[in-house]
């Protein structure tokens, strides 16, 4: 069956959505400017050890970026090797401006389930932009009531949230063939997240660096920051801060209650 | 469109003309006179019952100042091309001369084409690897344009007239393939205005001298608003917005029309886009390299 969307003929104009400006969170990152003190871990470190639990157990991040990359894959699949998006029928539009709107019904908890149900499994809504026929580095949109499954090794936990959501994947727009995964994704996330029946408000931005990588970025009171570090599939974790730069950060654990800076160990 | 069918409205236009140049002679003459008028880019349309029979239109009078047109080459299209779903593409216009008094007229033409093509894009789903099946995956389009005209004449004296009048013609296009399986649909709309003038100077009763200029002021920004499916759970809408054409496009053709007892001949060569009348579209310059041509050979009785 012919699928297609007719329009009235009439002077038509395309808005562009104005993307979240994410680029304090980016800098954030780049540059924490939080000093970390026994005191200071001894007020967050169980908090962050809960919401990195949290992630690691709902891969939250992984049901966004499943939807964002198949979206991505499918705009590939229909450009060309000039960059020329392909409409059929409608010939062929070299580098173009597109304002993508972005519709996922989520899986759900029922393992068997034919296909998802947006009324009891929830939805994912996202907008993603094409500048000159590359992605733009920021994705944006909002889970309603979200349900999907999680993998914890051989178990599956069930996940969901809900709120708003908001990805960076960069400075500069990424070209459709490009792998997203390999760039370090920034996600924002302002809602509620849920796993194994246990619901946590969150207000947090984290982002994957790639090889399992994860990153916590951690605001105080006073305004300043730091970035906890760890990894998916390994024990290795680590803080980011004032004092200690560099993408791997000093040796940190939350469970042994210690972290070694340039300054030495902290203890909380 | 199936080929028996080509072939029989192929034979019925060429009767039709070949019946049209044999008719009796009516009291309607073609040569350039007070009465008989350039009718092309002119606010002038045939007398009630009259008739033009011509290679690029066909055209009767229904009323005094109403007549009925349609382009031959959209459906001349079908007649050729085998992707044609419709036959054709049809269309028709009608042209009302609301003022013609004294040394003014002034016409008011609004005209509808339309038609759709589908294409075999991928013959490997057909298990013979050759003809498209109506398993096969086909690329379809529709399209949908509406041009309306306001041209007024002025009679400078009896040799010299001057020609002035704008077009709007919306446009839409819709695509998509089929069965339908994990693509992108869309349709796209595109709207433009034009401006055209017509200098004529009748040398003799038969030869009359034109230089026509055509102008496009406007043309609205293509957007293309279609569909992604990517599964069952995942789809997309999505807006494009493109460039097609250029603001601008002009052309400058000088011309000639020769007119005799019933046989008329347009002919013209000019500089720039080539705008091309039935559809109201316009074809950049560098898609003919600057050269917009004008001609048409048609019998009026």
């Amino acid at each position: 069956m012919l699928c297609a969307v007719t329009t009235m003929s009439c002077a038509e104009t395309l808005d562009i959505p104005v993307a979240p400006d994410l680029d304090d969170v980016v800098v954030a990152y780049a540059s924490p400017s939080a000093k970390i003190s026994g005191t200071v871990m001894e007020a967050v470190g169980d908090e962050l050890l809960e919401l990195r639990e949290l992630l690691k157990q709902s891969e939250v991040f992984e049901e966004i970026l499943d939807v964002i990359v198949s979206v991505q894959l499918e705009l590939d699949a229909n450009t060309d090797e000039s960059g020329n998006l392909e409409v059929p029928g409608l010939g062929a539009f070299p580098e173009p401006n597109a304002v993508i709107e972005i519709n996922h019904d989520c899986a759900g908890w029922e393992r068997n389930a034919a296909e998802g149900d947006a009324e009891t499994a929830g939805s994912i809504r996202l907008t993603m932009l094409l500048d000159t026929g590359d992605v733009r580095p920021e994705v944006w949109g909002d889970a309603t009531q979200c349900k999907f499954l999680a993998a914890l090794g051989a178990t599956t936990l069930q996940s969901s949230y809900d709120g708003q959501v908001a990805v960076h994947f960069g400075e500069e727009p990424v070209p459709t063939g490009e792998r997203l995964r390999d760039l370090v994704i920034t996600f924002v996330l302002t809602g509620t997240l849920g796993v194994a029946g246990k619901e946590v408000p969150i207000d947090q931005s984290f982002r994957l660096r790639g090889e399992g990588d994860l990153e916590i970025l951690w605001e105080l009171n006073d305004g300043t920051s730091f970035v906890y570090l760890f990894n998916l599939e390994t024990p290795r974790q680590g803080i980011r801060d004032a004092n200690c730069t560099g993408d791997e950060g000093c040796s940190c654990s939350l469970e042994e209650r210690e972290c070694t800076l340039p300054s030495g160990s902290i203890f909380w | 469109m199936h080929p028996s069918l080509r072939k029989h409205l192929l034979v019925a236009v060429i009767c039709t003309m070949s019946a049209g140049a044999s008719a009796v002679p009516s009291k309607a003459r073609a040569y350039h006179t007070y009465k008989e008028r350039l009718l092309d880019t002119t606010a002038y349309s045939l007398e009630r019952r009259e008739f033009r029979l011509g290679a690029m239109k066909l055209s009767y009078g229904i009323f005094k100042y109403l007549e009925i047109s349609t382009y031959t080459v959209p459906w001349l299209a079908g007649l050729f091309l085998e992707e044609f779903e419709t036959i054709g593409s049809p269309n028709v216009e009608f042209k009302s001369t609301l003022i013609n008094r004294n040394r003014f007229a002034l016409s008011v033409s609004v005209e509808f084409l339309w038609g759709r093509v589908s294409s075999c894009t991928n013959p490997m789903l057909n298990p013979d690897g050759q003809l498209c099946t109506t398993e096969a995956e086909f690329s379809t389009v529709n399209w949908l344009v509406y041009p309306i005209s306001v041209t007024s004449s002025v009679r400078i004296n009896s040799r010299i007239s001057i020609h002035i009048g704008g077009q709007y013609t919306a446009t839409q296009a819709t695509g998509g393939t089929r069965p339908f399986e994990g693509d992108i649909s869309g349709s796209a709309v595109v709207n433009m205005l034009q401006i055209y003038g017509m200098f004529e100077w009748r040398l003799s009763r038969v030869v009359a001298l034109t230089v026509t200029t055509r102008w496009l002021p406007y043309v609205s920004q293509t957007v293309v608003r279609g569909q992604i499916v990517v599964d069952d759970d995942t789809g997309a809408t999505i807006g494009i917005q493109a460039d097609i054409l250029d603001n601008n496009a002009f052309a400058v053709i000088p011309g000639a029309v020769f007119s005799w007892n019933r046989a008329n001949i347009r002919l013209g060569v000019g500089y720039g886009a080539f705008f091309v009348e039935p559809v109201g579209l316009v074809v950049p310059a560098s898609v003919l390299s600057s050269i917009s041509p004008e001609f048409d050979v048609f019998v009026r009785f």
